[in-house]
């Protein structure tokens, strides 16, 4: 149980798959103690012997089988399962006395469901059971109003009403919470590419410029190379049952940095080497992955470059966003386009940063998707409509 | 500036970009809600006609309604007015539920109570921290107060009292299950605004680090009187070409003057007086100059990197996955290089940064959240024998690259 509350209190960290499993040990362990504490009870109700012999059966083995699916790790058939668990228990109540039950428990199962956020699950299960929990109060309608009511219509039409809206309003929470999160993951993956970029175009100017003062490139320093192998060597010896020699790995490590990795994998394809290599790719430091965006994202947290304070448009690179006079626009995409023209931010052939864009390259460019990122669609056409006096007058 | 300012300024600017992220977020929510009660307005309408409510009553409810719209519409239209307040939100809430319990108390019929669980999903849609808590108290205390106040309309259907007992007990159960699950909702949304934060600032100091560094590589420096040289005359073609008076000049002059005032060290750009608008006015034309490390230069450098993105991004990289020191299919020995050519490389002076100690780099990890990306084991052996890693990395870089 303690175990259980530090992971809820912590399910920021856990992956998807983890969160899952956490939802549905929850989902068992509440079903469990609602059906010990429920289904006893009820048996001394007024149902049919076929209801009281078969659902409570039919309960205890989708419960049991739900249980045995989470232990050996089949966490979405468990979760499906314990969601048919919930539906037969909502029959049982349904079946029994009072309807009152039946439609209350319609709103846990879907409450339930509503727990496990998918919104796949949602719509086909919760679609199902609002169906059902419909037809279910039109049918037992006379018993959910007092007899004194005066329109057992109207009080049916508020039941049902109600259900449906439940379920309609939650779809909309679902829709909701997946457009924001697309939106935000959307972003990142967007980010994230551009630091991969720019991490290459650091590294790049790193090693040109360690060059210049005649120091070899970081990967083919042989004291870096020695601090990288002493320093594993010693976490090593923490490990003495790993089987691998650590000096031996480092230097295949090294030997990486100088390989063409998609010729190792072909050649040693399902072999150690191409296993290891495989696993070593991510850390190389002569590649823009992810132990150099690590260490890009860590040396920006120390870097002490231009300060400002926060203005809303810190992370807007739109152009509209960033100005909202339209004579400054016209000026900043002239001062862009001479900008792409003359200064050299692209690969040679040689893999310099000493190449620039040509005019066609800069229209292809701004006529491309990604660009929007940059330019509004007024700007593009602006652009275009013009695009000789740019060429003309700032090529 | 000191290392540890630095880092300040870092997490001040993802908390301030994580508040703007919440508030955007809120005002879409608070869209959604609004268009949800206006389709409500006409099915609690034609309710509380067929029970015969007064047509007073109607209007209580149609003026609380309106309160709602309008608060909701300045909130959406000009949410300075709240500041950081979440007041309209607060508003709606109360309403929601003076709404739905009134209906409750006005027409006691069980179908009605129902509908309370109409006004928690409704609120649900904020998925908002102190929204949430409020929904769980006022539903579960709303639902209590009308089952013990009201419990006529459930023995009027057959439900003695025993068994209002176990409405009580699902009603607990509803509110509980749910708050469990916004509540881990909530969390994962957070951690995502944060990793979107900061991966935001991320790259606004990558921008930095390589307009910085593509200055000290260029062998020639740039010079932005050619580009202002070239504006003007782009400008001049321009106005001609379109019929109109150059209306470009006077600012492409301006921004010339203002840059060589940067250049020299001067600090009139900031010195501007005048009304708001002169000053938004002028900060808008600071961050024109094209002078290295400006705004213009980083969304300048953004753009050029676009070039053959398109390519890029089809290339199917799977980008769920955060950079990490530990993939989970990594061998113990994989990871100890990982971490190992990790400090290595932050030790290593850099030209636009100078090496960091093993201190500063486990200083930085236990501010920042290490779970997905150092072993837990590597990281506590790490803590305890910082020193010897230092030393083992100063002894094998005595080249002196720490200068």
């Amino acid at each position: 149980m303690k175990t259980l509350i530090s992971k809820i209190r912590n399910s920021d960290m856990l992956s998807y798959a983890d969160v899952l499993k956490l939802k549905v040990s929850l989902v068992l362990l509440f079903l469990f103690i609602f059906g010990v504490l429920t289904v006893p009870v009820t048996l001394f109700e007024e149902f049919s012997l076929e209801v009281l012999i078969f659902l409570p059966t039919a309960f205890t083995t989708l419960f049991l089988f739900s249980s045995v699916m989470l232990v050996v790790n089949k966490v979405r058939t468990a979760m499906h399962f314990s969601i048919y668990t919930f539906g037969v228990l909502t029959v049982y109540y349904a079946l029994g006395s009072n309807p009152l039950y039946g439609v209350f428990l319609m709103y846990v199962t879907l409450t339930i469901i509503i727990f496990y956020q998918d919104i796949y699950t949602y719509i086909v299960y919760g679609a199902a059971l609002t169906l059902y929990g419909l037809i279910y109060i039109h049918q037992n309608g006379a018993q959910l109003v007092a007899p004194d009511a005066t329109s057992v219509l109207t009080s049916n039409l508020v039941y049902q009403g109600a259900l449906m809206g439940f379920f309609l309003i939650f779809l909309i929470y679902f829709i909701l919470s997946e457009i924001i999160y697309e939106q935000i993951n959307h972003d990142y993956k967007q980010t994230q590419q551009s630091i991969k970029k720019i991490t290459l175009h650091v590294m790049t100017y790193t090693n040109e410029l360690r060059e210049r003062e005649n120091h070899t490139s970081l990967h083919n320093d042989e004291n870096l190379q020695k601090a990288v192998r002493d320093v594993s060597v010693f976490f090593a010896s923490f490990y003495p049952d790993e089987k691998v020699d650590m000096e031996e790995y480092v230097d295949f490590y090294f030997f990486l940095h100088h390989q063409d990795l998609q010729a190792i994998y072909r050649e040693h394809r399902q072999t150690e080497v191409e296993k290891y290599a495989r696993e070593l790719e991510k850390y190389l430091i002569n590649k823009p992955n992810d132990l150099m965006q690590i260490h890009m994202s860590m040396t920006a947290k120390f870097y002490q470059g231009a300060e400002g304070a926060y203005p809303n448009t810190r992370y807007e690179f739109k152009i509209d966003e960033n100005y909202r006079r339209k004579v400054n626009r016209i000026i900043m995409l002239a001062c862009l386009y001479r900008y792409l023209r003359v200064e050299n931010t692209q690969y040679d052939r040689w893999k310099r940063l000493e190449a620039s864009l040509s005019h066609d390259d800069i229209i292809n460019l701004i006529n491309s998707q990604v660009f929007r990122s940059i330019l509004s669609h007024e700007e593009v056409k602006f652009f275009l409509e013009n695009h000789q006096l740019f060429n003309e007058y700032l090529g | 500036m000191t290392i540890n300012h630095s880092v300040s300024m870092f997490k001040a600017h993802t908390e301030a970009h994580m508040k703007m992220l919440e508030m955007e977020q809120l005002k879409r929510k608070t869209l959604f809600v609004n268009v949800v009660l206006g389709l409500l307005i006409v099915p609690i309408g034609i309710a509380l006609y067929n029970y015969g409510t007064t047509v007073g009553a109607i209007l209580a409810y149609v003026f609380v309604f309106a309160t709602v719209f309008a608060v909701n519409g300045v909130f959406l239209q000009y949410p300075a007015v709240f500041g950081e307040s979440r007041l309209p939100m607060h508003v709606t809430i109360l309403a929601v539920y003076v709404v739905f319990m009134s209906l409750v108390v006005e027409l006691q019929s069980p179908g009605v109570f129902t509908l309370l669980f109409v006004a928690y999903a409704i609120v649900a849609l904020y998925q908002e921290r102190t929204a949430t808590v409020i929904n769980n108290v006022l539903v579960f205390l709303i639902g209590m107060l009308a089952i013990l106040q009201y419990g006529d309309m459930f023995r009027n259907i057959g439900v003695d009292r025993t068994q209002v007992i176990d409405i009580m007990v699902f009603l607990f159960i509803f509110a509980a299950l749910l708050s469990l699950t916004t509540s881990v909702l909530l969390k994962r949304k957070k951690h995502y605004l944060s990793q979107i934060a900061a991966i935001k600032e991320d790259e606004v100091r990558a921008l930095e680090i390589v307009t910085a560094l593509k200055d000290k590589y260029r062998r020639t420096p740039m010079k932005p009187e050619e580009y202002y040289d070239q504006v003007a005359e782009f400008s001049n073609a321009l106005a001609e070409k379109i019929g109109m008076k150059n209306v470009f000049s006077d600012r492409i002059i301006l921004m010339k003057y203002l840059d060589k005032q940067a250049k020299e060290g001067s600090d009139e750009a900031q010195e501007t007086r005048g009304d708001t608008a002169a000053r938004q006015a002028m900060n808008e034309v600071n961050e024109m100059l094209v002078a290295p490390q400006g705004k213009l230069q980083h969304i300048m450098y953004k753009a050029s990197q676009l070039a053959g993105n398109d390519t890029m991004m089809a290339s199917g990289e799977s980008l769920r996955q955060f950079p990490s020191l530990k993939h989970t299919f990594d061998r113990m020995y994989t990871r100890i290089i990982a971490l190992s050519a990790f400090l290595v490389v932050m030790y290593v002076d850099k030209p636009y940064l100078d090496g960091l100690s093993v201190k500063e780099v486990v200083g930085l990890l236990q501010q920042t959240d290490t779970s997905y990306l150092i072993d837990s084991d590597l990281l506590t052996l790490l803590k305890e024998n910082r020193d010897v890693v230092e030393q083992l990395i100063e002894l094998a870089l005595k080249r002196g690259d720490r200068s």
